[in-house]
């Protein structure tokens, strides 16, 4: 387009061209023209750069908007600088009301101390992944938060701040809790002690055997024992799902406290897949009187407390 | 002579331990109890350990000793009467009841004690 226009008036003033006063020659006209159009190629490609990175940033900063966490980013001395919708939603306040404020706003004044070492570890170029820590809400409600910030560097790789995510784990903490509480029920609905007879205990063994139930097991039987004075407990393991040397060793505990007390113990409930994984793993049951049945364990106990069973 | 009380009863001897025993006191009530034994020649011996709340494992050494000892002497031992935390601790701390007959109460220990002697079923089956 622009050469057409450059032919049209070199033809029209007869190969002459005067612009502005200074005369000049078709040659160089042209060649100025051609660096004028190589100019405008070059803008438009910057413009389409531009644009691109615009884009680019539009949809970056759409994401950061529409994160269900909070994303804030500071300065290396901590004060607030950027503050998503989810930062708003979270901690309650809005971006005006903390920028430039410190992070600390954030915290309640006993974890102020929390600061400093971690924006020493940012400032290090290190990254600082899933750490658990409160925040204090602009109501004053304390929330618990699990962050992750992360140093932001500059084109030559200078730490220039940080970005800090924050994920509100409140709910996550609360139902963390009820599952320890009603664990702690389970535990302590979970270890019957039946007295089958006179002086005849029988505990039922059910569920997961860890290190924790084994310990009320054994806490359990021996206040039972203390209180009715059983000459015989029978233990019964058919309700436990896994039998490994953890759960052997834990019984054999059991039985030798029961028998210090002077208790004499039954396992009962040993099947044939327990039998065989017992003596696989090379567990010494030796010295335990065991038996497959609750049954045979029963009469065992009954002959053990001078009583026999009568058919009518 | 240690301050714990020895009844003898028929040919057993019992002896009810009242007091927390420090171990020079524990080592003392071992050579009267064996010596005890010797002047009356008693067939059983019961030790009744229901007072206590604390038996450590040196207490605990020596009491299987004693047994060990008495047996030498022909004379069974039971140990009757050890509590919950007291066997809860001792278990923790690996005590191992291989050479030592318990049983509940005096009772049962005096029971025990003429099964025993006369060679009869015993506890441990």
């Amino acid at each position: 387009m622009f050469r057409n226009i450059v032919n049209h008036n070199a033809m029209k003033k007869g190969g002459r061209c005067r612009m502005k006063g200074v005369e000049k020659t078709k040659e160089q006209l042209i060649e100025e023209l051609n660096d004028c159009h190589r100019r405008v190629i070059e803008l438009e490609g910057a413009e389409t750069k531009y644009r691109q990175a615009e884009e680019q940033l539009r949809r970056l900063s759409a994401i950061v908007e529409s994160s269900d966490d909070a994303i804030i980013s500071e300065s290396l001395d901590g004060t607030i600088l950027s503050w998503n919708e989810a930062a708003k939603r979270i901690y309650g306040y809005t971006f005006e009301e903390v920028k430039g404020h410190p992070i600390s706003i954030l915290m309640p004044p006993d974890r102020f101390n929390e600061i400093q070492p971690i924006l020493a570890r940012i400032k290090s170029g290190e990254r600082v992944a899933n750490y658990e820590t409160v925040f204090m809400r602009k109501d004053g409600q304390q929330i618990h938060i699990s962050l992750t910030i992360s140093p932001i560097k500059d084109a030559e790789g200078r730490v220039m701040g940080a970005s800090a995510i924050g994920r509100d784990i409140t709910e996550r903490r609360k139902m963390e809790e009820m599952l320890r509480e009603q664990q702690r029920v389970f535990m302590e609905v979970s270890v019957p002690v039946v007295n089958i007879w006179k002086r005849i205990l029988l505990v039922p063994l059910i569920g997961i055997f860890d290190s924790k139930r084994a310990q009320l097991v054994m806490e359990t039987l021996l206040t039972a024992i203390e209180e009715t004075q059983a000459k015989v407990a029978i233990l019964d393991i058919s309700g436990i799902p896994v039998m490994d040397t953890f759960v052997a060793k834990h019984l054999l505990q059991t039985v030798s406290a029961a028998r210090l007390m002077g208790t004499e113990c039954i396992i009962t409930g040993i099947s044939s897949i327990i039998s065989r994984t017992i003596v696989k793993l090379g567990v010494d049951l030796a010295g335990v009187v065991t038996k497959t049945t609750l049954a045979e364990g029963l009469r065992l106990a009954f002959d053990l407390t001078n009583l026999q069973v009568v058919v009518k | 002579m240690s301050e714990v009380a020895m009844l003898k009863m028929g040919n057993n001897l019992i002896v009810p331990i009242q007091v927390e025993l420090h171990d020079r006191a524990a080592v003392r009530l071992q050579e009267d109890i064996l010596k005890e034994i010797e002047n009356a020649a008693a067939k059983g011996l019961v030790i009744d350990v229901s007072a206590m709340s604390i038996v450590d494992s040196f207490l605990g050494r020596l009491l299987v000793e004693t047994a060990k000892m008495s047996r030498l002497m022909g004379t069974e031992t039971v140990l009757v009467g050890l509590r919950k935390e007291v066997v809860i601790t001792l278990i923790q701390l690996g005590f191992v009841i291989k050479d030592i007959h318990t049983a509940l109460n005096i009772e049962e220990g005096l029971e025990l004690l003429e099964r025993l002697k006369s060679g009869g079923p015993k506890e441990r089956l």
